[in-house]
């Protein structure tokens, strides 16, 4: 249960952060519908400073061409991670400095480079940290297939070091190639929602070191699934000026993600540990490149 | 045969009960030679002589020579008493010892070895009891009190009394009921109250009162008559007499003087007779006894024409044997009448001291004077008759003891300094040596036993057919008991696990005791009706039984 | 978000288990007789490995463990706990309420009886105890009233050293079972049978004596066909014979009498039969022959320092039925004695045969079901000594190499060994009693100890590590040995 409301409070931070977050902080979905302003950046993003406009400095546009914004994803406190509902939209991303005559940038590749954490809700996981968080990160590419369906693929890798009996060390890590099919929507030209499912795969190395005893190490590999939900914002966009950046967006890309895997039996020189099943919810945030 | 072995083939036939002199050994169990029965020498052989009825051999000058007759400066006769006084007492199945550390008696029964400790006063010294009767009584000399211990069942009933001075000496009177307690001078330590010069203390230990009494300077032991009605202390202004029936608080007992002189009445040799009628001293340069009867109280000289060395009495209590050593010649005085006294000659034999049998039968007359070239010797008198027959001894004599049964004498021997070396030859290995000898007094056979310690603490059975001896030096590691078949001559050692300090015997259990020095207590048991599979059972640590709470 | 996180990560981090965080506080292991045993402090818990299922199971303990002691037949293991109770894992688990945290025990040879106490010098968790109260405990029985009987014992200023219990016999006109609680200058006497009864307190030096008199050893003995016993003390030349009366009240402790036999030395071992009693006096090189009866002693003299008496039985050369004998030896002597107990009195020394070795004894182990034992020699050689031919044979390592503990066959085929550096680094040796013939297999590092588990039919060699690694050997089969590493940690993910 323990676990459970962490990842309770995981979800529902979001909303709390909200209220108390600056006005830089504040997503898309506070923003009055009739202004493009872009949703601003994590404060410590270098985007933050950029990307402010006003919204009474916003060229009006039409109405019916100024998108909706759509409302913030939400992410369902179930523990099990759907992907939402992509809101429709007709409308294609705007930009913040319309160039009505030019062709609206689509990328075909997209690439991320992302870091973050994910936490392991298994118990059995006290055994080898004194807490659920590892630490890792995630490199992936995914290709457009459709106006909404890519497919990518992605490496990612997290760790914990620790120690249990207070002095035996413990060296957590993991790597996972994973394959998913992922569903985009350009909420605006440079601000993408997205969520992301597929199988995985990983290898777990879990080292045990007690002192001046036999370093245990275990290698395993399990299968799994994971899934995700995200938000790419574009702090470079073809969108945003007349310069040459065609054909590159370069943003931030934040995701929500749930890792469900096979549990893996830990042993090694004929002792059997037991069984962790390293399933949990995780984040990652970082950069992405579309071009 | 070399000269040594020669020695040791000499001792061993010494032992086995040749005597070495004069070629053919003798045969205690008699041959014409010695030990045939007979009413005159006539019926005996050449050289022999008829002594109680038994042919004894004295050669041609065997009851000669010697050397001519002591005149005066010779040294005195200084006998060992061989008796030992027995610090512990023994009751009809107990020994009770006492504990001074502990400030407790212990009571060891002689059959069961069964310990039990009672805790009577401060520093209890000295205990007595009544033989036959399991019924001490304990004189503590660091709270000046009496404790009267009688054994009531499984448990002990206890009665203090106490005393009017401080006392470190006590006996009981025979019939139990009064304990008289006196300062023994010879046994005060440095620092002591010894204040009570002149006073006994005499316990009631039926009512429970004690009556302080006055008596003559220095008291030395209390002689109990037959009469049972009186206590008669030797002191050196004479012997005080305390009438039993007539104590009364603090009064100043009769004194009646044993010397003529009244100045000389110390260093004498006193005795008091059984009934309690007479006392016969001798003095320094007195040339006779003095008698006195303690009814009329005046003391008379009876003149004996030489300085008495020696005096005992016989055990009628009506003679008193004087032994005239430069005059050589004994006496036989009659207390009543001494001028009608007897005197037999011991031509060329200067001897100066006697010990008589306790039938009265025999007298063992010997001198504690070694003198250079002169062989050791001692003279039976037969007292009835008046013949002697003369023995050589092969050491030097320090004193004599006679059975109960007066028939055999226990003969201890003097040391001469030294180390006791065979390569020395063998009279002056035999005079370094230890020992005694046991002397037969019908067949004169004698038996010498060197020992390695010098023998202390003779304990006869009430039978006279065993003895015991202790023999005591921790630093050679020497402790043991040794049992003298009276009968059979047979010397048998026990070794012991510590230096011995008292024997006795239980004549209840058939059982003789020796207590031995250790510091949590150590007393062994013979059983003597079995001596030849007899077993020395130890009881060590009975202080320590004390302790078991 | 930063802060989010941050408020996440601290959520995440409180809730682990306590023992977790703890050390292991591994202790042990102990062998039983079919398992071996480890003291969990950290959990607290016990883990038992059987090394034929080759099973790791844990019990758990209520308290921090202090100590613990298996039972005399192997087959249960007794915790003593820093909350002062006492768990018995066995075929069930039963705590009791000690009323005390004690450190040690005492087995009664009847297996489930024993005294709880404390051992000397040991550290215990309060911070004040009294050394003085023990707790009587039957394990046969579940905890109640009665069970155990918590007493302190009356003190004359001394603290308890040991606790010896004697097998259960007719004593004094009841069936009792007496035992000693040995401390400086006196001794505590119970009956088991009776444990409420006061207890009767054996002094062993008058109240001005000041030496330091410490009771060793109490063998229990019999004088003239009367129950006694027999001790023996650091610092006395005797040896204390205490004999109990025939009859006493069955609810209350014979109170015996005491007889001090002198031994002619400071004894170091004791042996007492139906009619005399043995004593090795030590340096001294002597062998004391008493009489309990009369006290009598005689003293041989054996050519050698002798501390420990080893009786055996065996027939006797000259035909004469069996008789009784002994290997008599001391630590860092260097030669064994074989006496003749019959003889020795009467014949002294040519009832002893004194037999040199080429090294100084460090230990002596029988061989069950043997005339025989083995010898571990501080020059790192093995001796097989036979008593029948009083022959010695050595057994030689290599150079470098060094002995360490050493094990005999439960049924006395074999002698184990641990070795270190040899060419291997560290081996089992294994010695066949019969052959003399040995053979070595090669071990991991850091051999620290050798079990014998009889029941299971193996060896375990424990290497020292916390978290438990060990080697097990089937006897006889040395080659097929199998290793265990971080076995304390089996199963930590599943709990």
């Amino acid at each position: 249960m323990r676990r459970e409301a962490l990842l309770l409070l995981w979800l529902a931070g979001p909303a709390w952060a909200q209220e108390d977050a600056p006005a830089e902080d504040a997503p898309a979905a506070d923003a009055p519908a009739a202004e493009s302003a872009p949703v601003a950046p994590a404060a410590d993003t270098p985007a933050a400073g950029a990307a402010p406009v006003a919204p009474a400095e916003a060229p009006s546009t039409p109405a019916e061409s100024a998108p909706t914004p759509p409302e913030a994803p939400s992410i369902p406190a179930e523990s099990a991670p759907t992907p939402p509902e992509a809101p429709e939209s007709e409308t294609t991303e705007a930009a913040a400095v319309p160039v009505a005559d030019e062709a609206p940038f689509v990328a075909d590749w997209r690439l991320a480079l992302r870091g973050g954490a994910s936490f392991v809700l298994d118990d059995a996981f006290d055994a080898v940290a004194d807490g659920p968080t590892t630490g890792g990160g995630e490199v992936g590419v995914d290709y457009r297939l459709s106006d909404s369906i890519w497919v990518g693929a992605s490496w990612s890798g997290r760790g914990r070091a620790g120690d249990v009996f207070d002095d035996v060390q413990t060296s957590w890590s993991g790597v996972s190639l994973r394959a998913s099919v992922a569903w985009r929507h350009d909420l605006l030209p440079w601000l993408d929602v997205f969520g992301r499912a597929g199988p995985s795969v990983w290898w777990y190395d879990l080292e045990l070191t007690p002192a001046g005893g036999s370093q245990a190490h275990v290698e395993a590999s399990t299968w799994g699934a994971h899934a995700g939900l995200g938000v790419d914002v574009y702090f470079l966009h073809p969108s945003f000026t007349d310069d040459a950046l065609e054909g590159l967006a370069l943003g931030l890309s934040v995701e929500a993600t749930w890792d469900q895997v096979l549990a893996i039996d830990v042993a090694d020189g004929g002792t059997d540990f037991g069984d962790i099943d390293p399933s949990g919810p995780g984040f990652l945030f970082g950069f992405a490149l579309a071009f | 045969m070399s000269r040594t072995s020669g020695l040791w083939l000499a001792l061993l036939l010494v032992a086995c009960g040749d005597d070495g002199m004069g070629g053919a050994a003798e045969d205690r169990s008699g041959d014409g030679a010695g030990g045939d029965a007979c009413f005159s020498n006539d019926e005996c052989g050449n050289g022999y002589v008829c002594f109680r009825n038994q042919c004894v051999f004295q050669g041609g000058g065997g009851g000669e020579g010697g050397g001519a007759g002591g005149a005066g400066g010779a040294p005195p006769e200084e006998e060992v008493e061989t008796a030992a006084f027995s610090a512990p007492a023994v009751g009809r199945h107990h020994v009770w010892v006492a504990n001074p550390a502990q400030d407790a008696v212990v009571r060891i029964h002689a059959g069961t070895l069964a310990v039990s400790r009672v805790a009577v006063g401060d520093e209890p010294t000295v205990v007595q009891t009544r033989p036959g009767h399991d019924r001490a009584v304990v004189l503590n000399r660091g709270s000046d009190e009496v404790t009267l211990v009688a054994i009531e069942g499984a448990a002990e009933q206890l009665a203090f009394f106490p005393l009017p001075h401080h006392f470190n000496a006590m006996a009981l009177h025979p019939a139990g009921r009064f304990a008289f307690c006196w300062l023994d001078l010879d046994q005060v330590r440095p620092g002591e109250d010894a204040s009570a010069l002149q006073d006994v203390a005499v316990v009631d230990l039926v009512d429970g009162k004690v009556h302080p009494v006055v008596v003559g300077f220095r008291p030395s032991r209390v002689v109990f008559p037959s009469d049972g009605g009186r206590a008669l202390f030797v002191t050196e202004d004479g012997v005080s007499i305390i009438d039993l029936a007539n104590l009364e608080q603090g009064h100043i007992a009769t004194t009646v003087p044993v010397a003529v002189d009244v100045f000389a009445h110390a260093d004498r040799e006193v005795l008091v007779t059984p009934d309690g009628r007479y006392a016969v001293s001798r003095g320094p340069g007195e040339p006779g006894v003095t008698i006195v009867d303690l009814e009329e109280g005046t003391p008379r000289l009876a003149g004996l024409g030489a300085e008495p060395t020696d005096i005992d009495l016989l055990p009628d209590g009506g003679e008193v044997l004087v032994m005239l050593r430069s005059a050589e010649r004994a006496a036989r005085v009659p207390i009543a009448d001494p001028a009608s006294a007897t005197f037999t000659d011991l031509p060329g034999q200067r001897l100066g001291s006697a010990a008589v049998s306790p039938d009265g039968a025999v007298a063992v007359l010997f001198t504690t004077v070694a003198r250079e070239g002169e062989i050791p010797r001692v003279t039976l008198l037969d007292l009835a008759t008046g013949d002697h027959v003369a023995r050589p001894v092969r050491k030097v004599v320090a004193g004599v003891s006679v059975d109960p049964t007066g028939r055999v004498a226990y003969v201890l021997h003097a040391k001469k300094e030294g180390e006791p070396d065979p390569a020395l030859g063998e009279d002056e290995f035999l005079a370094r040596s230890h020992g005694f000898s046991l002397l037969d007094l019908r067949t004169a056979f004698t038996r010498l036993a060197t020992t390695a310690a010098a023998p202390t603490g003779l304990t006869f059975t009430a039978d006279g057919t065993r003895a015991l001896v202790l023999l005591s030096n921790p630093a050679r590691g020497v402790a043991a008991l040794e049992h003298l078949d009276l009968t059979t001559f047979d010397v048998r050692t026990y070794e012991l696990g510590s230096p011995p300090e008292f024997a006795g015997v239980v004549p209840e259990l058939g059982r003789a005791f020796v207590t031995q020095a250790h510091p949590e207590g150590r007393i062994s048991f013979l059983e003597l009706d079995a001596p030849e599979t007899a077993r020395l059972v130890t009881v060590s640590g009975y202080a320590l039984n004390g302790r078991i709470e | 978000m930063r802060r989010l996180l941050l408020g996440l990560l601290l959520l995440a981090g409180c809730d682990r288990a306590g023992y977790l965080d703890r050390p292991l506080g591994a202790s042990g292991p102990y062998a039983l007789e079919a398992r071996a045993a480890w003291l969990l402090a950290g959990e607290p818990a016990v883990a038992f490995y059987d090394p034929v299922a080759d099973d790791l199971t844990r019990a758990a303990l209520d308290a921090d463990p202090v100590a613990a002691v298996p039972t005399a037949d192997g087959t249960a293991l007794l915790v003593l706990d820093a909350a002062g109770g006492a768990t018995w894992i066995g075929a069930e688990t039963r705590r009791y309420d000690l009323g005390a945290s004690f450190t040690a025990v005492t087995w009664a040879p009847d297996g489930h009886t024993a005294i709880v106490h404390h051992a000397p010098g040991a550290a215990s968790g309060p911070l004040i105890t009294n050394p003085n109260q023990i707790a009587i405990l039957d394990v046969a029985r579940p905890a109640g009233e009665g069970n155990p009987v918590r007493r302190t014992l009356r003190s004359f200023g001394a603290v308890p050293r040991s606790v010896v219990i004697a097998p259960a016999a007719r004593v004094a006109g009841a069936e009792r079972q007496l035992a000693w609680v040995l401390s400086e200058r006196y001794l505590a006497l119970l009956d088991l049978a009776a444990p409420t009864a006061r207890e009767v307190i054996v002094h062993l030096t008058l109240a001005e004596d000041a030496r330091e008199v410490v009771p060793a050893q109490v063998v229990a003995g019999e004088i003239e066909g009367r129950a006694a016993a027999f001790v023996r003390a650091q610092g006395s030349q005797d040896v204390f014979a205490l004999t109990f009366p025939d009859e006493a009240a069955p609810d209350a402790v014979p109170r015996p009498s005491l007889n001090l036999l002198p031994a002619g030395g400071e004894p170091s071992d004791l042996l007492a039969d139906a009619e005399r009693v043995f004593t090795a006096n030590g340096r001294a090189g002597t062998v004391a022959v008493l009489d309990p009866v009369t006290g009598r002693r005689r003293v041989v003299d054996v050519g050698a320092p002798v501390a420990r008496i080893l009786p055996f039985t065996a027939p006797r050369a000259d035909g004469e039925g069996e008789g009784r004998f002994a290997l008599l030896w001391a630590p860092g002597g260097e030669a064994v004695v074989f006496a003749d107990l019959d003889r020795l009195e009467l014949r002294a020394g040519q009832a002893v045969t004194p037999l040199r070795l080429e090294g100084r004894v460090v230990e002596v182990a029988p061989l069950p079901g043997r005339r025989g034992a083995a010898a571990r020699l501080e020059n790192d050689r093995l001796v097989l000594l036979d008593f029948d031919d009083r022959t010695a044979t050595p057994l030689v390592l290599a150079g470098g190499a060094s002995l360490g503990p050493m094990r005999v066959d439960p049924d006395g085929d074999r002698v184990y060994a641990l070795v270190q550096g040899g060419p291997d680094g560290a081996a089992l040796v294994t010695v066949g009693v019969e052959t003399g013939a040995p053979t070595s297999v090669a071990l991991r590092s850091g051999a620290r100890d050798l079990l014998v588990l009889p029941a299971a039919r193996r060896l375990l060699i424990d290497h020292g590590k916390q978290t438990g690694e060990i080697t097990v050997v089937p006897m006889g089969a040395a080659g097929e040995a199998t290793e265990r590493s971080n076995l304390l940690l089996e199963g930590m993910f599943d709990r």
